[in-house]
């Protein structure tokens, strides 16, 4: 068995270093066809047959969530609890894990953000970090040196590099950061970093200092139909641990991605 | 004419529908309230983040105006079979939905019947959507520990 320690060391930013370790086999490691539209659980979704029932209630939640999710669907002493209060109750369920999990300064910008200030009232294109936890269907392009993330209207198209390079020094901080891939145990991982400050996620309004890092990890199920995605935001000024959100989609090859332009509304409407 | 009443569907509502939409409902509506108005369409806008309707609704006191109603985003009423005729001016339509936090004639709309219809299209389309998921959630019922 062929073992490889996989390392990326020295890549410095805004004063954090990273290190990716992994030791795993080489089949592991090797690249999955991610091709194809993923869609999260939207209204026109709902009838894929990829869905299973806990896909059908998932959420942007904290992965601790699912675990509550699943007593929710298999303890029968829920079964009075319809599909609106299931989702209420998975929604209070990570805001109480986020609310436990953020600093002192996080708890301060979170307790004072107000949803009016959100940038995308205005069209403004979604950072990184919002775009990997959107609902919106995404697309896969693999290209020689880099898979390139596309999404809809509001989010940003993300190059991410897999040719082995790691984040750039001194890297100026925008938008869409700086993302690098590889193949880690049957999941394509993706760590972005460089992002600007910006609102994480508008639903948990959970905001990103210039600190925050992510790591995304996607797999595939045994047959194909889900796609699993992994989300974990590293911040130590806004959280005391990494907050990891989870969120299946699902392969919709009838769905074309709809990038109608975004129009604000102006004035008293 | 501004009838106002509390709804405990749609207030359940609002807290999860926005998980769906392209910023969160609640940035500009009072989720835990609920308005009415019926009025006469004077344009539909088929965009992004959200659709809106334009429509004019007549006061008791026989004067008129203008309000819009915020529903959900046209990439998603698109892939639902709406386009950008769903709606037409000259339209009579009721909404239902929750008011601005700012005063002003704007709400969001949970339901817009049309013709006597609910057409839905509303906020996130949770209620649309609890009617499938309370669907698929009996049959797990039934079919689970067999």
């Amino acid at each position: 068995m062929k073992f490889r320690v996989y390392a990326v060391v020295g890549a410095t930013l805004s004063g954090i270093g990273f290190l990716h370790a992994n030791l795993s086999t080489a089949q592991d490691n090797a690249p999955i066809d991610l091709s194809g539209v993923w869609s999260a659980n939207s209204f026109d979704t709902l009838e894929n047959p990829g869905w299973d029932i806990v896909g059908l209630f998932s959420c942007r939640c904290a992965l601790e969530t699912y675990d509550y999710l699943n007593s929710l669907l298999n303890d029968r002493a829920n079964d009075n609890m319809n599909a609106v209060e299931i989702i209420e109750a998975l929604e209070e369920h990570t805001r109480e894990i986020i609310a436990n999990r953020l600093t002192d300064r996080g708890r301060a910008d979170w307790d004072a953000f107000d949803l009016a200030d959100d940038p995308a009232i205005q069209c403004e294109p979604f950072p990184s970090f919002r775009t990997s936890l959107h609902s919106d269907p995404i697309v896969f392009e693999t290209y020689a040196d880099h898979i390139l993330i596309k999404g809809e209207d509001l989010t940003v198209d993300r190059t991410v590099y897999i040719d082995g390079r790691g984040h750039p020094e001194n890297l100026e901080p925008s938008p869409a950061g700086h993302s690098i891939g590889w193949y880690e145990d049957g999941a394509f991982v993706v760590e972005t970093v460089g992002v600007i400050p910006s609102l994480v996620d508008d639903q948990l309004t959970l905001l990103s200092s210039d600190q925050a890092h992510s790591v995304e990890r996607y797999w595939l199920s045994n047959d194909g139909r889900q796609l699993q995605t992994q989300f974990t935001i590293h911040d130590p000024v806004m959280l005391k641990a990494p907050l990891t959100i989870h969120r299946p989609r699902v392969l919709t090859p009838d769905v074309e991605l709809d990038r109608a332009p975004c129009e604000a509304i102006a004035g008293q409407f | 004419m501004k009838t106002k009443a509390l709804l405990f569907l749609c207030g359940a509502l609002t807290m999860t529908a926005s998980a769906f939409a392209h910023h969160n409902f609640a940035a500009h509506y009072i989720g835990d309230e609920i308005i009415e108005h019926t009025g006469v369409v004077t344009e539909f806008r088929f965009v992004n983040p959200h659709a809106r309707v334009y429509f004019e609704i007549t006061n008791a006191d026989g004067s008129n105006e203008i309000w819009m109603a915020e529903g959900d985003a046209s990439v998603a009423l698109r892939r639902s079979g709406w386009t950008p005729d769903r709606i037409k001016p000259g339209d009579s339509i009721h909404v239902v939905g929750s008011p601005a936090r700012n005063g002003t004639n704007t709400m969001s709309w949970y339901t817009i019947s049309l013709g006597g219809t609910n057409i839905g299209g509303g906020d996130g389309r949770l209620a649309e959507r609890a009617a499938i998921l309370n669907r698929r959630l009996a049959e797990h019922r039934s079919q689970r520990g067999r």
